[in-house]
């Protein structure tokens, strides 16, 4: 395109020069009219065709206007040499009367209208290529505009769209948190309160364990102290059986009076005896039996006690309670004794040796201490069960003393013998 | 679980009374009268069940605080020379026989209405027999 335009430009030029050098001159002003037509029409097909094609670089449009600068410019150079002859001082008369200058000047009046008429024309074109590329340009743009407003309205109504999703789904995921949150509080409540209720249940049940602990604890000390002797035979013998035991005693008394009176009666019969001197010897023997018994030199068997004195985790069995037991053994009218088979007679002797050796009779003695006691049955056993007696004390230091009543027991004799050396 | 605690606590109880030592029978008085009031307070918490007004804060100061209080006071009667135990006895059984009774009237009650129940049961039984006879 814009190579037509520019030969159609040097076509022109060259016919000028043409017709500047060569006459006559109004032919060459009907053919460059009939080429200003021809420039016409293919300024028409031009346009027709940049219509049709309905591109139109930019660049063309600057080519033109360059174009037009160079005319305009033309015109004013001449237009100031005009001026600056008139200040040389040309005689205008003189000048304008030459041929050669009215030629000039028609000619270049004529250049200045073809100039002026391709001006318009040009710039006629121009205008229109502008107006139809504005028009062109301001479509197209307006299309690509709208397009692109289009796109960006449908791309932003969906990025709303999607935004709009992904924020409902957070505000979602946001409320059922806090539902969950609520609903956990709850249950936390619950559980606490739960947690009370079972805790107090507990605390009921843990103190109903421990006080049961405590009276079945309580109760079984209670059994094992009162196993070792018979409750019930002690609440009896307060009442009942101390009255027996007087009774006794005062029979025993009785008999003892009785006794008092045989041994008087005996002496009455002695003093006799030696004023007759018959059956002494028999008297004698007799006896000699008697104190053989009492010294201790013959077995006896009869009813009593078979004691044990045991060496238990908590206390030892002293010599002391040995002797003491002998001694309320004696006073409860036992006959004999004898400790674990050493029979106790006058001479016997209860010690203890290197602070834990019990001796009896000089032989070193080890537990159980089997104690037996020939007597009346009843009055030792009162004797040893009577309330702060001898069995009540031992169990109350915590030493462990048992009994049984037998109705056959033997003693053995005194096994090595009293001697007298010093005595009379 | 109530009653199992209550076994697993008399059969730990037995155990730890035969591991201890014994104590001195003069002073077996004092456990003697202790037990009856611990006894006493067991009996009157199974009464007051049956009764409906059962307060816990009231039975265990009860089984400790009455047990305590008798032994006090039979040490007190020891020095004075008195068997006040003998009234703490006379009080702790005489309610005890109370409260054993309020619990035997509750259960012959209950067997009773059990036995006309089953009763009319069978009465009715013994109609329908009767009647498609």
């Amino acid at each position: 395109m814009s190579k037509k335009n520019q030969n159609i430009n040097g076509k022109n030029q060259n016919k000028k020069h043409n017709n500047i050098k060569n006459s006559p001159l109004k032919e060459y002003a009907n053919s460059f009219f009939k080429d200003n037509k021809s420039i016409k029409n293919d300024t028409k097909r031009e346009n027709k065709k940049l219509d049709k094609k309905e591109i139109q670089s930019n660049l063309s449009i600057k080519d033109l206007s360059s174009k037009m600068d160079k005319l305009t410019l033309n015109k004013k150079i001449q237009e100031r040499k005009s001026e600056y002859l008139k200040s040389l001082g040309y005689d205008k008369k003189a000048y304008t009367e030459n041929s050669e200058y009215t030629e000039y000047t028609n000619n270049s009046n004529l250049i200045n209208t073809f100039k002026f008429d391709e001006y318009e024309i040009n710039k006629n074109a121009i205008t229109n290529i502008s107006s139809k590329n504005k028009k062109v340009v301001i479509n197209k743009v307006k299309n690509v505009n709208e397009n692109l407003i289009n796109g960006i309205y449908k791309l932003n109504v969906d990025t709303v769209l999607k935004l709009n999703q992904i924020n409902k789904k957070k505000v979602d995921s946001n409320l059922e948190e806090k539902l969950k949150n609520i609903k956990s509080f709850k249950e936390i409540k619950g559980n606490k309160e739960l947690i009370e209720k079972i805790s107090q249940k507990n605390l009921i049940l843990l103190i109903i364990f421990i006080s049961t602990i405590i009276v079945a604890a309580v109760i079984a000390i209670q059994m094992k102290a009162i196993s070792f002797i018979d409750i019930k035979k002690i609440e009896a013998m307060r009442d009942a059986e101390l009255k027996t035991e007087i009774t006794a005693l005062k029979e025993k008394n009785k008999e003892l009076d009785s006794r008092i009176l045989e041994i008087d009666n005996n002496i009455e019969k002695y003093k006799l005896n030696t004023k007759e001197n018959k059956s002494t010897s028999e008297l004698i023997e007799n006896e000699l039996l008697l104190t053989n018994i009492n010294a201790g030199y013959t077995n006896v068997t009869g009813e009593g006690l078979i004691l044990t004195l045991e060496d238990n985790e908590a206390q030892e069995i002293d010599s002391a309670d040995i002797l003491n037991l002998v001694n309320q053994l004696w006073i409860a009218g036992a006959e004999a004794i004898s400790i674990n088979d050493e029979r106790v007679v006058s001479s016997t002797d209860i010690t203890t040796v290197d602070q834990n050796k019990v001796f009896v009779n000089s032989k070193h003695q080890t537990g159980p201490y089997k104690i037996k006691v020939i007597g009346n049955k009843k009055q030792l056993e009162g004797a040893l069960i009577i309330k702060n007696g001898y069995i009540n004390e031992m169990l109350a230091t915590g030493k462990s003393i048992s009994y049984i009543i037998e109705e056959n027991i033997e003693i053995p004799k005194y096994k090595s013998e009293i001697e007298m050396k010093i005595g009379n | 679980m109530f009653y199992i605690l209550i076994i697993l606590g008399s059969i730990l109880g037995v155990m730890i009374g035969r591991a201890l030592p014994v104590i001195p029978y003069t002073y077996s008085i004092y456990l003697s009268v202790g037990i009856l009031a611990a006894l006493d307070s067991i009996f009157g918490a199974i009464a007051s069940i049956i009764k409906k007004r059962f307060d816990f804060k009231v039975f265990i100061t009860g089984l400790f605080g009455n047990a305590i209080l008798t032994m006090l006071l039979t040490y007190l009667g020891t020095k004075l020379n008195i068997d006040i135990h003998l009234g703490a006895i006379i009080v702790f059984v005489g309610r005890m026989f109370n409260n054993l009774a309020i619990i035997r009237r509750h259960y012959i009650e209950l067997w009773y209405e059990r036995y006309d129940r089953v009763k009319k049961h069978y009465s009715s039984l013994n109609e329908i027999q009767n009647r498609r006879k």
